[in-house]
């Protein structure tokens, strides 16, 4: 199992959109996680699960396999434009939604249910750590992510700074939180031992190169 | 103040702790302050290290910080309540706060679970509020926060103990990170190791592992042997409950 020659990039809307295979596949793991697994009250297009911030603006951070398939992604929406928090859980959020160039909202953290758990875990680390990675090179300064209580333990061990922006709420039987973390020169070095990944997990080159041929 | 600008406060000095009793004064006075009466912050290991000096966290041996009354602390060690105890394991079925009025959604309640939770009444532990933390690739943990047996829980306030039971352990996850010399090593496997471990678990012969990989059968017995004798045990059943245990692998994936 070789992950060296492995990594995550960002894409543009239509950037994933041309790339097929990640893109049907990412939608594929997408509505097995979440509509399958998790079963939160979303609606599958078919065996895909897209949804309205799907949308032009929406970057993916995401990585695939050898072959072409999802392995793992994270959707990061403009937060001064149509996002999550402020378009369908404003409640969560006590004071002002964090809004700015600077602030991204995470959504839809998929690991792929086709690798094994093993793998996943090192999928799960390297994007982490490419969420870190690329929020330094880009000037985030922090993400905002809904995020489901189930998941709050996780995001906490990672290490890095996140604070709660309100108190939960009990919504169709789940208890979902708002929450911010933030991306600092320390970030990775705050990373627990379980979440560290050896080496960088982001990279802009693969992208160039696909461009360039 | 507001709820959350507590709950802020909380994770601000709770972030930078080094000190195990330091957390344990802090949780103690956020738990008076929701309602509740006592707190026990604890992963689910075994718990005889556990020393009221706080040794075991300053040593990085385990998370364990409770004000439980100290004749119940004793009892639950001495009699390795831990193994049994119906709140912990229903707090291994759910990552969300459950209180223990809901213990029989999450588990079948046998009688030794009803017993159980009957001398913890009569030891002064009534109703109670569990924050699980479970992590895949650590062992499992969960913050209570109980009332005194005939109180009712401070219904209004436990979304509130959701985060705190959260950031909580988070700040008893990073106290012992810290303090963790080379006391406790885990035992190191590799991932072909782990694969194999994952099979047996799901039932599978040394034959049918070796099939299912690609591998000799000789291959297969001497991964497996090697993982026995790395966690000090006889038989297969143990290794992977060791395995599973130490967080190499997730029991979601022995379930497939």
């Amino acid at each position: 199992m070789s992950l060296n020659a492995r990594y995550i990039t960002d894409y543009t809307r239509s950037e994933i959109v041309s790339d097929a295979g990640l893109l049907r596949t990412m939608h594929e793991d997408r509505k097995s996680v979440f509509i399958d697994t998790l079963q939160w009250p979303l609606t599958a297009q078919g065996s895909l699960e897209i949804d309205e911030f799907d949308h032009a603006d929406a970057v993916y951070l995401a990585g695939k396999d050898y072959t072409g398939v999802h392995r793992a992604s994270i959707r990061l929406l403009d937060t001064e434009g149509r996002h999550m928090l402020a378009d369908l859980f404003p409640y969560l959020c006590e004071g002002e939604i964090p809004r700015g160039p600077d602030i991204k909202e995470v959504t839809r953290y998929t690991p792929s249910p086709r690798a094994k758990a093993s793998e996943r875990l090192i999928w799960r680390n390297m994007m982490a750590r490419a969420v870190i990675e690329y929020g330094l090179l880009t000037g985030i300064r922090a993400y905002t992510a809904v995020c489901d209580i189930s998941f709050l333990s996780q995001l906490l061990s990672v290490g890095w700074r996140c604070d709660p922006l309100g108190l939960p709420q009990s919504i169709d039987g789940s208890a979902i939180g708002a929450f911010i973390f933030y991306v600092e020169e320390d970030s990775l070095s705050k990373f627990k031992q379980s979440w560290r990944y050896p080496r960088t997990a982001y990279s802009v080159t693969p992208k160039e190169l696909q461009h360039a041929a | 103040m507001s709820r959350l600008s507590d709950v802020q406060s909380f994770i601000d000095i709770s972030r930078g702790l080094r000190n195990p009793a330091d957390l344990e004064a802090l949780l103690q006075s956020i738990t008076r302050e929701m309602g509740f009466d006592h707190f026990a912050l604890m992963q689910h290991v075994d718990l005889t290290p556990f020393q009221k000096e706080l040794g075991h966290m300053v040593t990085g041996q385990l998370i364990g910080l409770s004000d439980y009354p100290e004749h119940w602390i004793d009892q639950y060690i001495d009699d390795n309540i831990v193994t049994y105890d119906p709140v912990l394991l229903a707090s291994q079925r759910t990552n969300v706060g459950f209180s223990w009025s809901q213990l029989d959604q999450l588990i079948e309640m046998k009688r030794p679970h009803l017993e159980q939770l009957e001398r913890g009444r009569k030891a002064g532990i009534g109703d109670g509020f569990t924050v699980p933390s479970n992590v895949p690739g650590e062992a499992n943990g969960s913050c209570n926060f109980v009332v005194r047996s005939g109180r009712e829980l401070p219904r209004k306030e436990l979304m509130m103990a959701q985060l705190v039971g959260s950031y909580a352990f988070e700040a008893g996850r990073s106290i012992i990170t810290h303090a963790k010399t080379s006391l406790v090593q885990k035992v190191q496997l590799s991932p072909r190791q782990i694969e194999c471990i994952v099979l047996v678990g799901r039932g599978k012969t040394d034959w049918e592992i070796s099939r299912i990989l690609g591998i000799a059968e000789s291959t297969v017995k001497d991964y497996i042997n090697d993982a026995k004798a790395r966690y000090n045990v006889v038989k297969r059943v143990q290794m992977v409950i060791r395995a599973v245990y130490d967080g190499h692998l997730p029991i979601s994936e022995l379930l497939r």
